[in-house]
C-alpha cells in the first residue's frame, strides 16, 4: 500500500467520524430546541434535521414556535453540543481536504 | 450608562448577592459575573427578570447603552438573521455555479476544480456553522 492511500484511507475515516459527530449533535441540539419550542416530536425532528439540508426548513418552521427559556442544565448541554458540532466541522473539513488532496496527488 | 454598571447598581441596591440572582432568574453565577462585567449581554427575557427581581424599570435599564440595543435587535430579529443565512448560502451555490462554468473556458485547469473542491468544503464549512450556532 502506498503512502497516498494510506492518507486517503486515513483522512476518509476522519471525515467519517467528523459527519457521524456532526449529526449526532445536530440532533441533540434539535431535541433540545424543540422541546423547548414545545414541538409535538422532538424526537423526529431531531432525525430530520441530522441532514443538514433540512435544518434550513426546521429554522423557518421553528419560527413559529416562542421558545421557553431553558433551565440552565439545557443550556449547558446546547452550550457542550454546539462546541462539539464546531469541533466535528473542523474535522470533517481537515479530513474532506486531506482525502482530497491524497487522492488527487497519489494520481 | 452601560447596562453592566447598572445591572450590578441594581443588585447591590437590593442587597443580593450574584448567587441569589443567579438562583432565581435560573442561570449561573458566572453568567451573572460576565453581565456585571460587560464580558456578555443578556438577552431579553432575562432583562424583563432582572427588572422584576430588581424592581427597577425596564427604560432605566435598557435606554442609554447602544451597544446593548444593537446586540437585543441581532438577537430578537431572526427574520433578517435567516434572511441573511438563505441568502449566504444562495450566494455560495452561485459562485461555486460560475465558477463550474468558467472552468469550461480555462485551458490546462488541472488545479481549478480542485481549488474549487476546496473552496466549497471550506464555504460549506463556514455555513454549517453559521447555522448551528443558530440554535
Amino acid at each position: 500500500m502506498n503512502a497516498y492511500l494510506i492518507s486517503a484511507i486515513s483522512f476518509g475515516a476522519m471525515t467519517l467520524a467528523g459527519s457521524v459527530s456532526i449529526a449526532y449533535q445536530i440532533y441533540q441540539m434539535t431535541i433540545i430546541d424543540a422541546k423547548a419550542r414545545g414541538f409535538k416530536h422532538p424526537r423526529f425532528w431531531g432525525i430530520f434535521n441530522t441532514d443538514s439540508n433540512n435544518y434550513l426548513l426546521y429554522l423557518i418552521v421553528r419560527c413559529r414556535y416562542p421558545k421557553e427559556k431553558l433551565s440552565e442544565k439545557a443550556l449547558r448541554k446546547m452550550n457542550h453540543y454546539k462546541k462539539a458540532a464546531g469541533i466535528s466541522i473542523i474535522f470533517t473539513c481537515i479530513g474532506g481536504i486531506g482525502l482530497f488532496l491524497s487522492l488527487f496527488l497519489g494520481n | 450608562m452601560e447596562i453592566a454598571k447598572k445591572l450590578k447598581e441594581a443588585r447591590k441596591q437590593a442587597g443580593m448577592t450574584q448567587e441569589e440572582v443567579a438562583e432565581k432568574i435560573l442561570v449561573s453565577r458566572q453568567t451573572i459575573s460576565n453581565w456585571e462585567n460587560a464580558k456578555s449581554y443578556p438577552d431579553i427575557m432575562s432583562v424583563i427578570e432582572l427588572s422584576d427581581l430588581y424592581a427597577i424599570s425596564l427604560d432605566t435599564l435598557l435606554k442609554g447603552d447602544e451597544q446593548m440595543i444593537k446586540h437585543l435587535e441581532e438577537s430578537t430579529d431572526m427574520v433578517t438573521s435567516n434572511k441573511k443565512l438563505i441568502l449566504a448560502i444562495v450566494l455560495h451555490i452561485l459562485v461555486v455555479a460560475v465558477l463550474l462554468i468558467l472552468q469550461a473556458f480555462i485551458p490546462n485547469s488541472r488545479f481549478y476544480l480542485p481549488g474549487i473542491f476546496l473552496l466549497m468544503t471550506i464555504t460549506s464549512s463556514f455555513l454549517l456553522y453559521q447555522m448551528i450556532k443558530r440554535f
